[in-house]
């Protein structure tokens, strides 16, 4: 009777901790749209880690491993992204050498290290910015596809030195781009987000990249990627089908759908592969596709 | 900033001169002439540590630069010397040789706050303990180009161990087209016909070996109008005993489905593995692809640049010659008429099959590695630098 009771509280007690985690995630969301969503989640994982009440070291990476599990699968935020800038941060704060045994410092030490990461991610969209000025010249036409805060705020960053256009796809599962072909003549490059960079050199992004990438590669028009090096994931799909579903489709469709059904709906997110891309802007420097690989051991030592 | 002494400044002003007027007519004499100058201005000049070594060479990279644009050889060679400093204080403080260039993953900018936060080493002789954080409102990137227990290492015990190291490099220049000049036989075969546009000292140094061991060929060599450099190759090769015929550009394609390999040197190579060589190479290029005709390029260290094209434009980044060759002065009556003479040509690294280097030959897109191990990447600002002294 009483084991039953013991466990039904902690039971509780995970639901009361997962909502609290849920709820301080979707408030950040809410409040500030434009920051990047794998920051919103590591700035929730530094609070799991504050409000924890675990009392060793493994407990603690316990707690942490499962909200990066909730994260991942209860909201509809973007995965891939997610998904990295977690990992990575769980890599990076799990490295700390220990001197004592005491939990709190040693959470204490965990939350130093974390705002460590946190600023350093914080400061990579203008790294980015800085390290791509030279590629946009004067009297640029440049082409981009959807709504990503990176290249937003690259492309800020240079109309302060700059003149340029900016051509726009509008895309959704519904409305088409069909355009991209026609005015990719007229294009002097184009530049992309990306909402993962896999091992391969390749991209993982929004519908319709890889139509404009084919695009760009049979006119000869550059392909710029501009991406935070967090997003670097350590996986190697080998074509568009080998992407896994919680990629491809929202949390909330594939709760809804078995997987048979999955098949029939639109993805979301469509990948490229690194013979397309020329190069990549990211905060360790401007690397070309075959550099990743090489970056992305470096980041995970 | 201390100033420079004389004997100094003259040589840095003698060598600005001769690059302006072209003195230079090898690129291994530019390169050496670089060398020879920054051995001299790090023998004679006055600086106490490491970082204020740096800063001083930092100072006057755009001056050693000027009228060169930011792929040449004197940058190329200006970034790895100062690679080679920062090396050299790292062996001296930890003993030993550091693996690769770690700086910007998450790991240095851990070791980086914790350094900063704990005192340490008695080899500090000034106080460097500039902060780490020295972040201007303007750019984050404008971080101390040197850590700052390696900045501390005195003159007293850098200086001759560098010296050391600049004279083993400065003959490894001397004896960079040697050394890739010993690679042809392995890729020149018997009776095989080789393709090369104009003249290159490198690729003449590369047959010539390959003719010294009595490996039998026909070199096609094209004109590379409007210069007409072909024609001192052929002269050159001919007298060697090798098989020469003189083509003009505009055959390039009609003739190579006869040609089994092409060999060339460029002016620098990109960190993308793309080319900027003499004007007709993209031409030939595109007639080699579409022939399945491997294009290979004789490439010495110097000449590796960590650089990118940031426009695929031939007239943003190129230089323009006086067009005197093509219509001389007087016989232009129209002002309506514009003469384009372009010195280089932009080749992708799709179109390049082999590079040849001083030590063994490598694919295009494996040059972001050698590029990465030989210089740092603290110094990739210096582009900017000479772009904010142009202003």
């Amino acid at each position: 009777m009483t084991h039953d009771n013991i466990l039904m509280s902690s039971n509780q007690q995970d639901n009361l901790e997962n909502d609290q985690t849920l709820q301080y995630f979707t408030a950040i969301r809410l409040q500030e749209p434009e920051t990047s969503v794998a920051i919103t989640a590591i700035r929730t994982l530094i609070d799991v880690i504050n409000r924890s009440s675990a009392g060793t070291m493994s407990e603690l990476s316990h707690e942490l491993k499962s909200a990066v599990q909730l994260l991942t699968t209860q909201t509809d935020s973007s995965m891939p992204s997610v998904k990295s800038g977690c990992e990575l941060f769980l890599r990076f704060i799990t490295l700390a050498k220990f001197d004592t045994f005491a939990i709190d410092e040693c959470r204490q030490k965990l939350i130093e290290r974390g705002k460590v990461f946190l600023d350093r991610a914080l400061s990579s969209r203008q790294r980015i910015s800085e390290y791509s000025q030279e590629f946009i010249v004067d009297g640029s036409i440049i082409l981009t596809h959807s709504y990503s805060r990176v290249v937003l705020a690259l492309l800020a960053y240079a109309s302060k030195f700059t003149r340029f256009k900016v051509f726009v796809t509008e895309s959704q599962p519904d409305k088409s781009d069909a355009s991209v072909a026609y005015i990719m003549e007229k294009v002097t490059f184009v530049l992309m987000g990306a909402e993962a960079v896999v091992e391969s050199g390749g991209i993982i992004n929004k519908i319709g990249t890889f139509n404009i990438a084919i695009a760009a590669h049979e006119m000869n028009k550059p392909f710029y990627v501009a991406s935070e090096s967090f997003k670097f994931v350590r996986y190697y799909p080998l074509n568009n089908r080998d992407l896994p579903d919680h990629f491809k489709y929202k949390a909330s469709t594939i709760a809804r759908l078995s997987e048979k059904n999955l098949e029939m709906e639109h993805p979301l997110v469509d990948y490229t592969p690194p013979a397309y891309i020329t190069l990549l802007f990211t905060d360790i420097g401007t690397l070309t596709p075959s550099a990743v690989s090489d970056e992305l051991i470096k980041l995970y030592i | 900033m201390a100033r420079l002494p004389t004997d100094v400044e003259t040589e840095i002003d003698r060598f600005c001169n001769n690059i302006k007027q072209n003195t230079y007519t090898r690129s291994v004499d530019i390169a050496l002439a670089t060398i020879y100058i920054l051995k001299k201005l790090i023998g004679e000049s006055k600086w106490s540590n490491a970082s204020e070594l740096i800063t001083l060479i930092r100072s006057q990279a755009h001056r050693l630069n000027q009228g060169q644009p930011v792929d040449s050889i004197t940058f190329n060679i200006t970034r790895r010397i100062l690679k080679l400093i920062r090396e050299v204080s790292v062996r001296i403080i930890h003993g030993k040789n550091e693996g690769s260039d770690i700086s910007l993953t998450l790991q240095a900018v851990l070791n980086d706050r914790t350094a900063t936060s704990t005192i340490n080493d008695d080899d500090h002789t000034e106080e460097n303990l500039q902060p780490k954080k020295q972040q201007t409102q303007n750019s984050i990137t404008e971080t101390n180009p040197i850590n700052n227990i390696e900045g501390g290492v005195s003159v007293l015990r850098l200086k001759p161990e560098l010296m050391d190291d600049l004279n083993w490099y400065s003959s490894e220049i001397e004896l960079s087209v040697k050394n890739l000049s010993q690679q042809a036989l392995a890729h020149i075969h018997a009776n095989e016909l080789i393709l090369t546009l104009g003249y290159s000292y490198t690729v003449e140094q590369f047959f010539k070996y390959a003719a010294s061991k009595k490996r039998q060929f026909h070199v096609f060599i094209l004109e590379h109008a409007p210069f007409f450099t072909g024609h001192k190759m052929a002269i050159n090769l001919s007298q060697l005993n090798i098989p020469v015929t003189v083509v003009t550009d505009s055959a390039v394609f009609a003739i190579m489905a006869r040609v089994n390999k092409i060999v060339i040197g460029t002016r620098s190579l990109l960190a993308n593995g793309g080319l900027t060589a003499k004007s007709g190479t993209y031409n030939l290029a595109l007639a080699a692809k579409h022939y399945n005709v491997p294009l290979l390029v004789c490439a010495p260290t110097y000449k590796f640049s960590p650089t990118y094209l940031p426009s695929f434009d031939p007239v943003m980044c190129n230089s323009f010659p006086s067009p005197e060759n093509i219509l001389s002065y007087e016989s232009i009556f129209q002002s309506s008429l514009d003469i384009v003479v372009p010195m280089h040509d932009y080749v992708p690294p799709e179109l390049v099959t082999l590079i040849i280097g001083s030590g063994m030959g490598n694919a295009p897109s494996y040059v972001y590695r050698i590029v990465s191990e030989l210089y740092s990447a603290e110094d990739n600002d210096l582009e900017r630098l000479q772009k904010e002294s142009l202003k």
